[in-house]
């Protein structure tokens, strides 16, 4: 009996600490082979609510947030980072290939492949847009059972034509059988040149046949750019080529000038095509064709698509695909902020384009894709930076003229600009005496942003490692006050605030003892 | 602590509602039962039970001396919620659900003359058990130094599941034959249960965390909480 007594209270008070042994750490991202998204937020500055995101494709299973999780959700400022499994690597000979698909009622259906042939990042910003817009943007949706669609704008419609006997083929040419959804976007010629994919320039571009063209271009003026786009309802594979062309019919805007002329478009004027795939970034062009007078004596042009992607019609302009390089001389290094720098015509002093760069010794500015318009340039530096403003009216610093075109190599001083102080920011624990941080416990990464205090305007203060748990910048002014963040998951989300600090000290510290940071 | 069954078992939902009074259905009729059994099981008394299982009821029955067989039904639940002190001022929401029905059946054994102390052996199978807790906030949380936004600290569910069949094992104070129309009672003993299994759900700042490693950490130092501590007092009434 006395055992049996002894044996209760035994098993009544052998319970341990449940917390024996726990640290809470902080995951690791992944930071090789990721692809950053980066989706608008169209509702008030939020996402739509039933927005719905899916990994598709044969190598989905490959593919993991950064923080290696399955869960695929997209914050709450838009953003999701998707990795290449690290159990996975992606050569040239066995790439990772995988489609994104998302979305929300009343919007368009964005689909997007990546494909991954090593460990370089990659990063895409998702649009999303309403269905059925009319105006400068106008949009359509609908399931492919017809021959014809037309984007809702009465003025100025898109229409496409499917031939009925076509075959749709995705990019290895393979058939797409079943149900079609269709996705049309037109910017009339208002919008249009500010909305070309990759900023318009046409770097490398290749002509009809496929072939590389010498010059690269841009567009003077975009009379209307279209997307389109087909996929699969059942598994959104998206078609690239069609066995019998589509043909695409852009209504135009006749108060539209001309700009070869400088009169308003006409029937007769010829506009080039231009096609861009997003996928392979290549630009083609795709002939020309001449302005007509359309249903209603409306002006348009038309033209058969081969191939679905971007196309504009427009006039273009050469571009000099190469030109000087500007190298800083100065005494700075390690400065994360950059300095206004104008490209300016050498004998009118009209300014061509500008530029923010460094000015750290050594750094380099080249210049590319730029309208040969001019025949020599210099480059003029003010002291005006893109974090901290300054005087953009007095330059210090101006290079020598230069060509335009063609490969040179300047000097630039850039002694004169003016730094602010440097601010450092730590990871830190707050150690007892006689003990020292143990820095292997530290979080891999912080990513650190300011704002002015209660703006919610975020801007990047700079990435603090593991390694290298310090890290300096001028973007912070020495005695302003700020709100600040960071963020574990490679920037994902920012869980972690301090609100309205005054940068009163030479060295920030953002204390994560909570997540590892231990002494030793 | 609140045992109050009809408001707990509305929560509980309306199958465990059925469940229970099936029970106390099936328990009371066992008394006509008994007393025509050919077995020789005798009903002796009824009881009510306030335990660290909650609240509960017994029916004893005399079964070949020195044995007596107790069967019976404890319902537990609590759901009050409270705030957890952070730092400077803040505070984190916890809103716990615990919430157990469950039936035994027990084998007392008298092995002294005296007939008052009982050894105790038996069976629990728990049809209800919900051992969860939400943590949230409604405003910002400091916690370390830092400070985070009622929608970065998101919520976390932690829930805490054991056996349903839980063997039981103890001593008790009561008399088999009750001299008295009404008596009290003592039984004290340990269920079994297994080791814990935990499952944490949660959004926000913890998904950047490495908290589901440690909960395997926790699980582990959990091993030992396979004991369930029972100490329960008696109102008995004699049905001879």
């Amino acid at each position: 009996m006395k055992k049996l007594l002894w044996g209760l209270c035994v098993v009544l008070v052998s319970c341990g600490n449940p917390f024996e042994d726990f640290v809470l750490g902080l995951k690791e991202p992944i930071e090789e082979a990721t692809v950053r998204i980066q989706f608008n937020l169209p509702e008030n500055g939020k996402l739509p609510q039933n927005l719905e995101f899916s990994v598709e494709g044969p190598d989905a299973g490959k593919v993991v947030t950064n923080l290696n999780s399955r869960n695929f959700k997209i914050s709450r400022e838009g953003v999701i980072i998707l990795a290449v499994s690290p159990e996975f690597t992606p050569t040239p000979a066995a790439p990772v290939e995988f489609t994104v698909v998302a979305r929300a009622e009343g919007y368009l259906k964005i689909i997007k492949t990546f494909r991954f042939t090593g460990k370089a990042n990659q990063s895409f910003q998702a649009q999303l847009v309403k269905e059925d817009l009319s105006g400068s943007l106008t949009t359509f949706q609908a399931e492919i059972k017809n021959t014809t669609y037309q984007t809702p704008d009465p003025t100025q419609k898109l229409l496409l034509t499917v031939q009925g006997n076509t075959i749709f083929r995705d990019r290895a040419g393979a058939e797409i059988p079943g149900a079609k959804e269709l996705v049309m976007m037109r910017y009339d010629h208002k919008t249009a040149k500010n909305n070309l994919p990759a900023g318009g320039v046409a770097a490398n571009p290749v002509g009809q046949d496929g072939k590389p063209l010498e010059n690269a271009f841009d567009f003077l003026q975009v009379a209307s750019l279209a997307f389109v786009q087909i996929s699969s309802r059942e598994d959104s594979r998206v078609v690239k080529t069609l066995d019998t062309p589509l043909q695409l019919t852009m209504e135009l805007n006749p108060e539209m000038i001309n700009p070869l002329t400088g009169a308003r478009v006409k029937t007769g004027d010829m506009l080039t095509i231009t096609s861009y795939d997003t996928d392979t970034g290549v630009w083609k062009d795709e002939g020309e064709t001449r302005v007509v007078s359309g249903a209603g004596g409306k002006l348009q042009v038309s033209f058969p698509v081969p191939h679905l992607s971007f196309w504009m019609a427009g006039w273009r302009r050469t571009l000099c695909k190469n030109g000087p390089s500007f190298i800083v001389n100065s005494t700075y290094s390690g400065v994360d902020i950059s300095f206004l720098a104008q490209l300016t015509d050498a004998a009118s002093g009209k300014v061509i384009r500008e530029y923010y760069m460094a000015v750290n010794n050594g750094s380099q500015l080249t210049i590319s894709n730029i309208p040969a318009e001019s025949e020599k340039v210099k480059l003029v530096l003010y002291d005006y930076s893109n974090y901290h403003g300054g005087n953009r009216t007095a330059p210090v610093a101006v290079s020598q003229a230069v060509s335009l075109c063609g490969t040179s190599t300047v000097n630039l001083p850039a002694f004169k600009v003016t730094l602010p102080r440097l601010v450092e920011i730590e990871m830190y624990t707050n150690c007892p005496a006689g003990q020292t941080l143990d820095k292997a416990t530290l979080p891999a990464q912080m990513r650190i942003q300011y704002s002015e205090v209660g703006k919610g305007a975020w801007r990047d203060a700079g990435i603090v490692r593991r390694e290298q748990h310090i890290a300096g910048t001028y973007r912070l002014k020495f005695g302003a006050r700020y709100d600040i963040r960071a963020s574990s998951d490679g920037g994902v989300t920012w869980p972690y605030q301090q609100k309205d600090q005054l940068i009163n000290k030479t060295r920030w510290l953002i204390d994560v003892k909570t997540f590892g940071g231990k002494c030793k | 602590m609140k045992t109050i069954p009809s408001l707990c078992l509305e929560k509980a939902g309306i199958k465990t509602v059925k469940r229970f009074y099936l029970l106390f259905i099936l328990l009371i009729g066992s008394k006509a039962f008994a007393l025509t059994d050919s077995t020789g099981l005798t009903l002796r008394a009824v009881q009510l039970n306030l335990s660290t299982r909650g609240a509960g009821l017994e029916v004893a029955g005399g079964f070949k001396q020195p044995l007596v067989l107790r069967a019976g039904v404890n319902f537990i639940t609590f759901q009050r919620g409270f705030a957890i002190k952070a730092e400077d001022g803040t505070f984190i929401q916890t809103d716990p659900d615990v919430a157990s029905v469950s039936t035994h059946l027990l084998l007392d054994h008298y092995p002294f003359r005296s007939r008052l102390f009982h050894l105790t052996a038996g069976l629990e199978y728990a049809w209800i058990q919900r051992y969860t807790g939400t943590f949230y906030a409604h405003e910002a949380v400091k916690l370390g130094g830092v400070e985070m936004e009622a929608e970065d600290f998101g919520n976390a569910v932690l829930g805490i599941r054991w056996n349903r069949l839980k063997p039981y094992l103890g001593v008790g104070l009561k008399r088999d034959i009750m001299k008295r129309q009404m008596a009290v009672g003592l039984d004290v003993g340990t269920w079994y249960m297994g080791s814990p299994q935990l499952d944490l759900r949660y959004e926000g700042f913890l998904e950047t965390t490495t908290i589901d490693e440690q909960v395997k950490q926790v699980e582990v130092n959990m091993r030992s909480y396979a004991f369930y501590p029972y100490l329960a007092l008696q109102l008995r009434y004699s049905l001879n």
